[in-house]
């Protein structure tokens, strides 16, 4: 569904919502600079709020790439009817909806993309990967944890930026594996 | 002063932490398991961190997770409310290695009131009344010979022990050798040590203690004493201060001793000195709580003074803003432990709450992290909500806590809210005449008390 508008209330066909819908509302949000929205429809009632960055931490290592303009922490309560945990209900959602795995960090820490800063990464969008692959470092308390793929397949989406923090449970990567799961 | 605090904690103490540092206009950082991605500490810190799953191990005890949680963003202090790794010396030592200030006490007090035995004996080596009883024992004999000096009955404890495990009660010489042995298989299974004493053993018990506070610069204030005699198996289900049993006189007179014992030691940040009294009124050292302790609102109301303010201020190198040893206590405060449970039976009882209204009018505050159609859930203790209230005496209060319990509704789970009501209408209560057992005239099994 690359490419569909956010139709507006009146025009919103009568389905759930898809986590597509999630992620383009939380895109045009951002780019309109919204800081808070809610919405209720179909039994699930949606709260974005955009928060201040977490700003860069003072202890990060030399040399790391941390952008100036870090993505803010966008906290989503999604609160469907029956009150499971969204973050769990929507990455479930996509992966039965599209047979993808979400590699999701175990640790909470920052994320680098490669392995020393002037380093290529270890994967880019596209890359065939293998189980036990490295596909990232989560650093934290100045240990570099290497974070292994779980899935052998193509990489089709990457969620953090290099030098972004992460917490338990956020996602990295999305694979799609090359035998059905 | 500290720009971002980090709270390592979760609930009702996590969200109190919060409200001190949004006053002091203190940046503030909430972690949380996934079973607490919907928390009230969570929505009102300015950021929040996700830091592992529903298991405790695995979340608020995870040192690593925390402190990478308080690097990522910035944080330059960390307050551990209380339990978790609020009396966790190391806990503490790593935060100073990681150049993170632990809003606490030093390592070294943790570590000396966290073995109970050595903290007995150094409180008594600097002046404080403690139980006649012995240092670890060695043999069968040695603690007969002890038994006997003390005056039968005894209580076998264990030196790394607490929470009731690892204890006997022992009320002749003939009990004595199998009850030790039991008592140090326990203590070895719970605590990883068989080190057990012996100690006078008090039948009918009251508990008091005393809240003090210490700064860095030497100084250390008490701030009046609490009754916790009103305990289920150790657990706490109301509290109140003053004590009815404890006048000017012997407050000064002890307080006073605890302060020049805790100077002594260079104590600093909040404590509570906990003491056992007897049919006599004798006070005598039971531990030290190295914390801010759930019933805190109690000595706050009495006292007008934010001890978790007062604990910021004092960790960021202030002094506190006390005259002299002490203060006037004004009015008397009691507080209701309002738990997740059946009110009978006693069983918990987790779950999501449908309806939800919280008392007010004077005199009347409540600290929780419940709101209507939140989920308690099965993983962390059941306390649901601290209802406090203040009255210009304890009568007052009694009524005042009373037409609060009456008016606090909580639908969709069972609460203690029952219990609490039958303990305000009882006539011992209300007259100040009880001890340690007086819940057991409420229990499932009907016992005396």
């Amino acid at each position: 569904m690359a490419g569909k508008k956010i139709s507006r209330s009146s025009e919103v066909p009568e389905r759930s919502w898809e986590l597509e819908d999630i992620q383009q509302l939380i895109d045009l949000l951002i780019e309109r600079e919204v800081a808070e929205f809610e919405m209720e429809k179909d039994g699930m009632r949606i709260r974005i709020l955009r928060r201040e960055s977490a700003g860069t931490a003072p202890s990060a290592p030399a040399g790391s790439a941390h952008s100036s303009s870090a993505p803010s922490n966008n906290h989503l309560h999604a609160m469907p009817a029956d009150s499971e945990a969204p973050a769990a209900h929507a990455a479930a959602h996509e992966e039965a909806a599209e047979n993808v795995h979400i590699m999701k960090s175990p640790i909470v820490g920052t994320f680098f993309a490669s392995p020393a800063p002037d380093a290529p990464s270890f994967v880019s969008l596209g890359d065939m990967v293998d189980v036990g692959q490295v596909l990232c470092i989560v650093e934290a308390m100045k240990l570099m944890n290497e974070i292994e793929s779980e899935a052998a397949g193509e990489v089709v989406r990457i969620h953090v930026e290099n030098g972004q923090p992460v917490e338990y449970g956020q996602s990295l990567f999305t694979i799609k594996p090359s035998k059905p799961k | 002063m500290f720009r971002k605090i980090l709270i390592a904690n979760r609930g009702e103490i996590a969200l109190r932490v919060i409200c001190a540092c949004k006053e002091l206009g203190i940046r503030t950082v909430a972690v949380y398991s996934e079973a607490d991605r919907y928390s009230l500490h969570v929505r009102f810190a300015d950021e929040a961190v996700c830091i592992g799953p529903a298991r405790s191990s695995e979340s608020y005890l995870n040192v690593a997770a925390i402190i990478s949680a308080a690097e990522i963003t910035g944080a330059d202090a960390i307050h551990p409310g209380y339990g978790f790794l609020a009396e966790n010396p190391k806990f503490a030592e790593v935060c100073e290695t990681c150049r993170l200030t632990f809003i606490g006490p030093l390592p070294e007090s943790i570590r000396l009131m966290g073995d109970k035995n050595a903290a007995r004996k150094r409180m008594a080596e600097l002046g404080l009344p403690v139980l006649p009883g012995t240092e670890v024992i060695g043999t069968e004999a040695e603690a007969l010979k002890a038994a006997d000096q003390i005056g039968y009955p005894v209580m076998v404890k264990a030196s790394a022990g607490g929470g009731g495990r690892g204890m006997r009660i022992v009320r002749s010489p003939d009990e004595l050798p199998s009850l030790l042995q039991t008592a140090q298989n326990e203590a070895e299974a719970s605590f990883g040590s068989s080190d057990v004493y012996l100690e006078k053993y008090i039948a009918s018990p009251r508990h008091i203690e005393f809240q003090v506070l210490g700064d860095s610069h030497g100084k250390v204030v008490y701030l009046g004493e609490r009754e916790c005699t009103i305990q289920r198996r150790h657990q706490k289900v109301l509290e109140e201060s003053p004590s009815t049993q404890v006048g000017a006189e012997l407050r000064r007179e002890v307080g006073g001793k605890v302060i020049r014992a805790l100077k002594a030691i260079g104590y600093r940040n909040a404590g509570t000195v906990e003491f056992l009294m007897d049919e006599n009124r004798k006070l005598y050292f039971l531990e030290m709580n190295t914390r801010i302790q759930v019933e805190h609102p109690v000595t706050e109301m009495v006292t007008g003074f934010d001890l978790v303010k007062l604990q910021i201020l004092v960790a960021a190198g202030e002094a506190l803003p006390i005259e002299g040893e002490t203060i006037g206590l004004r009015g008397h405060a009691i507080e209701c432990r309002i738990c997740a449970e059946d009110a009978v039976s006693f069983k918990p009882s987790a779950g999501k709450i449908t309806g939800f209204h919280v008392p007010g009018g004077t005199g009347v505050r409540v600290d929780t992290a419940a709101y209507a159609e939140s989920i308690i859930p099965p993983y962390y203790d059941s306390l649901i909500a601290k209802l406090i209230v203040h009255g210009k005496d304890r009568a007052e209060a009694i009524a005042r806590m009373n037409r609060a319990l009456e008016m606090f509704i909580i639908e969709g789970i069972s609460t203690s809210i029952p219990l609490h009501e039958k303990i305000l209408a009882d006539p011992d209560f209300r007259a100040g005449k009880f001890s340690t057992q007086f819940l057991n005239r409420f229990s499932p099994n009907g016992t005396g008390g």
